[in-house]
């Protein structure tokens, strides 16, 4: 847990940021702090309660949705909505008591290896808004290159997240592999795909927790392009592109067996992405 | 210390807290002790109570954080004389042995049949995934809490 002082309580952004800004490297925003469990921070700290800004509500755009950075991963899991995906994803973090207070934005500021969220944004291609002097827009591959709290600078907020609706053609696979509701994952894989003519015209594949930061399995994407939605392209295309992931396996597994789960839950989301892209999702 | 004013169990409290408090330890301080201190790492959901209408892990949740908002406990479900459905429907289930869960799994229940009165076996399993019981094996527990849904063979208590 953290060594907190004070604490405060802005009710708009520009109040929170100015405080932020007036505090410096002592601020410590705060919005679930189911975070905060896994932090431990000596020095004093004032945490700003970031989770009464109005920064909670997800709106519908024209091609897709902006998701508040401090919607819960609850909200997500309770919207519903033509082509989104997110409740897909949500349901599987953790427990609800947790998934009730941990916010979107809370969990991928700061990233761990076994972090759940940043994978469906990065096969997303979500973009992430950051409120400072001036608006930034900054798209999910280049946002979680580091550690995204780096992206920030004194008295900056992430305030929203971001994601394109499923279109007609497109779909969508999520798979984490866990032995209970609570226990970290062992491997993440979410798939975006876009087919055209029974082809692969476009495809974006990210891996989590097998590896030591969420990432893009692009040489897997660039072998697939244009390829037919088959169980061996897809087979060779996974083998093909295996190699450039850093396997790293978590709790107790090695890293040869991570690399291994990945190249079967990939496989398998590519065929539940292929399902619903051409309407055949359950 | 540092005052918050907040809703507790429908009557509003003014309590210092120190900045970092976790709302385990002001409840259990305040001797709210049904509230009950299990993991700490917000794993096995026996500190459950309901904060504007959801369940939360109360040990890591900053006391703070509850300013302005309404909180429940499980003080403020029922007692011995006026039993909450839930609570009536564990005892009659025997889907109580040690306890320590006890609380935790009702303030999970209770926050989803107060949105969802008629929840369903997909509801409850998604809602209690939070909640250990090293007891009873779920079974019961099951039974009790589905039995108070609507959604029921017989309808809601």
């Amino acid at each position: 847990m953290m060594n907190y002082v004070d604490f405060k309580t802005p009710a708009s952004v520009a109040e929170a940021r100015a405080l932020m800004k007036e505090l410096g490297p002592q601020a410590s925003p705060v919005a679930g702090s189911t975070l905060h469990v896994f932090l431990r921070d000596e020095s004093p700290k004032v945490a700003v309660d970031i989770s009464r800004l109005g920064l909670n509500s997800i709106d519908t755009l024209p091609d897709g949705y902006r998701i508040g950075a401090t919607s819960t991963v609850g909200d997500l899991q309770d919207f519903h909505a033509p082509g989104w995906v997110l409740d897909r994803v949500a349901r599987e973090f953790v427990t609800q008591p947790i998934r009730n207070v941990a916010t979107l934005g809370g969990s991928i500021i700061r990233v761990f290896p076994w972090s759940d969220l940043p994978i469906p944004l990065l096969a997303l291609d979500a973009v992430m808004e950051i409120e400072g002097d001036e608006t930034r827009r900054i798209a999910a591959g280049d946002f979680f290159k580091s550690q995204p709290f780096h992206h920030l600078q004194s008295g900056d907020l992430l305030t929203a997240i971001h994601v394109p609706a499923l279109a007609s053609g497109q779909g969508f696979g999520y798979h984490k592999e866990r032995r209970t509701t609570t226990d970290f994952s062992r491997c993440s894989v979410a798939v975006w795909m876009a087919l055209e003519d029974d082809r692969v015209a476009d495809v974006r594949i990210a891996i989590g927790a097998a590896v030591p930061m969420p990432c893009r399995m692009k040489a897997m994407e660039q072998a697939l392009k244009g390829k037919k939605p088959t169980q061996s392209n897809f087979e060779s295309a996974v083998q093909a592109g295996l190699d450039e992931g850093h396997w790293k396996g978590l709790h107790g597994i090695s890293n040869e067996y991570a690399r291994h789960l990945a190249s079967v839950i990939v496989v398998d989301m590519l065929h539940a992405a292929t399902d619903e892209a051409k309407g055949d999702a359950v | 210390m540092k005052q918050i004013t907040f809703t507790l169990n429908g009557r509003k409290r003014q309590w210092d807290i120190a900045p970092d408090e976790t709302l385990i330890d002001l409840l259990r301080r305040q001797g709210l002790t049904g509230t009950k201190r299990g993991c700490d790492t917000g794993m096995c959901g026996s500190c459950a109570v309901i904060i504007d209408g959801r369940a939360v892990n109360a040990c890591i949740y900053y006391a703070f954080q509850v300013d302005g908002r309404t909180v429940e406990t499980i003080e403020g479900v029922g007692d011995f004389d006026r039993p909450h459905p839930l609570q009536t429907a564990l005892a009659d289930a025997g889907a109580v042995q040690c306890g320590f869960c006890t609380p935790g799994f009702i303030m999970t229940a209770k926050a989803l049949l107060d949105r969802k009165p008629n929840a369903e076996d997909a509801d409850f399993r998604q809602h209690l995934d939070g909640n250990l019981c090293r007891c009873t094996g779920y079974v019961k527990i099951e039974q009790a809490i589905r039995s108070c849904s609507t959604a029921a063979e017989g309808g809601a208590q």
